[in-house]
């Protein structure tokens, strides 16, 4: 790494910058969880209590993840 | 002159009062049977939800009878009677949560914190941002939506949903009710009417807790007159 053998601002600046692409991309693996936990959840809930609205929360939980999936290629490939 | 005594007379007379008592109706407190509106048996026997309509809204914190709901251990022909929440003005706090966490990136763009930043790294920032804000508004959204209080004509039931690793689903018999308090404190609440609902019972769950509820004197009055058909369904050999 170019920051330890020639510690200048610009390979600091890189070396800061590439720190947060993987913070970014560790937040929406997290995020990723996060949305199948929700949707395994509303599943189990969905089957405790059946109402008229469940079909749109269980609509809700997808787009979650939906989001969360894209969110995630996103961060991988395009930063 | 005066009336000979006659005890044959005396006899049918008497004769007469015994059969004209056993004619005459016992006086007996009769239960008044209302007609049962919508199907909802219930509305026999409780004044309280006699008055309240079959609400078709799913969202609401103070569901009386409602249409369309079911619940997994729900036993063949009973019927849920009344379906709580906590009262919406539990979820002012997350939503002055969500508004912070949504201007906040307005904050920080006015200052030269990410000034060091590419742009590409701004938006991905804003993205992560408002995704953390989408997860935590579905999350406080699904724990007040699933977190439910159920009262059948048979059961109380407590369905919680802590978060959204943990769920636990405590019930109890109508029989087994042994004592209902009801609680409100602070000036929020007593402004909008919501309350906690402490019932012991002598089931297995020492205590069940119908958490900052809407209209909680308006539950604790159900309760006691589901406890009051239970116990004369008792009397008259009616049990399950």
């Amino acid at each position: 790494m170019s920051i330890f053998t020639n510690p200048t601002t610009e390979s600091l600046n890189n070396f800061v910058v590439s720190i947060f692409k993987n913070c970014f991309v560790i937040g929406s693996v997290v995020s990723l969880i996060f949305a199948v936990v929700v949707i395994r959840q509303i599943a189990t809930m969905k089957r405790t209590i059946k109402t008229s609205f469940s079909p749109v929360v269980q609509i809700l939980g997808y787009l979650h993840l939906a989001i969360s999936i894209l969110v995630f290629f996103l961060f991988l490939l395009w930063l | 002159m005066p009336d000979i005594f006659d005890a044959s007379d005396y006899k049918k007379e008497s004769k007469k009062n015994k059969v004209s008592k056993k004619k005459s109706p016992r006086k007996t407190i009769q239960k008044k049977n209302f007609p049962v509106k919508n199907g909802c048996k219930v509305d026999a026997y409780s004044q309280t939800l006699r008055n309240e309509k079959p609400t078709n809204n799913p969202l609401k914190a103070f569901a009386a009878k409602p249409v369309e709901t079911e619940f997994d251990s729900q036993l063949e022909g009973e019927e849920i009677v009344l379906m709580l929440r906590r009262h919406p003005i539990t979820l002012f706090k997350p939503v002055v949560i969500s508004l912070i966490i949504f201007f906040l990136p307005f904050l920080f763009f006015s200052s030269p914190m990410l000034n060091f930043m590419t742009s590409k790294l701004i938006t991905a920032f804003v993205i992560g941002w408002y995704m953390i804000l989408t997860s935590f508004v579905l999350e406080s959204f699904l724990t007040w939506f699933f977190n439910v209080f159920i009262i059948t004509d048979e059961r109380i039931i407590d369905v919680d949903f802590s978060s959204l690793i943990f769920k636990n689903v405590s019930s109890a018999k109508i029989d087994n009710i042994e004592d209902i308090t009801v609680a409100t404190g602070g000036v929020v609440a007593s402004i909008v009417d919501y309350g906690t609902v402490y019932i012991q019972t002598s089931a297995e769950v020492p205590e069940l807790e119908f958490e900052d509820v809407p209209n909680p004197n308006k539950v604790s009055k159900v309760l006691n007159e589901l406890m009051l058909e239970e116990e004369q369904e008792k009397i008259e050999g009616r049990v399950r």
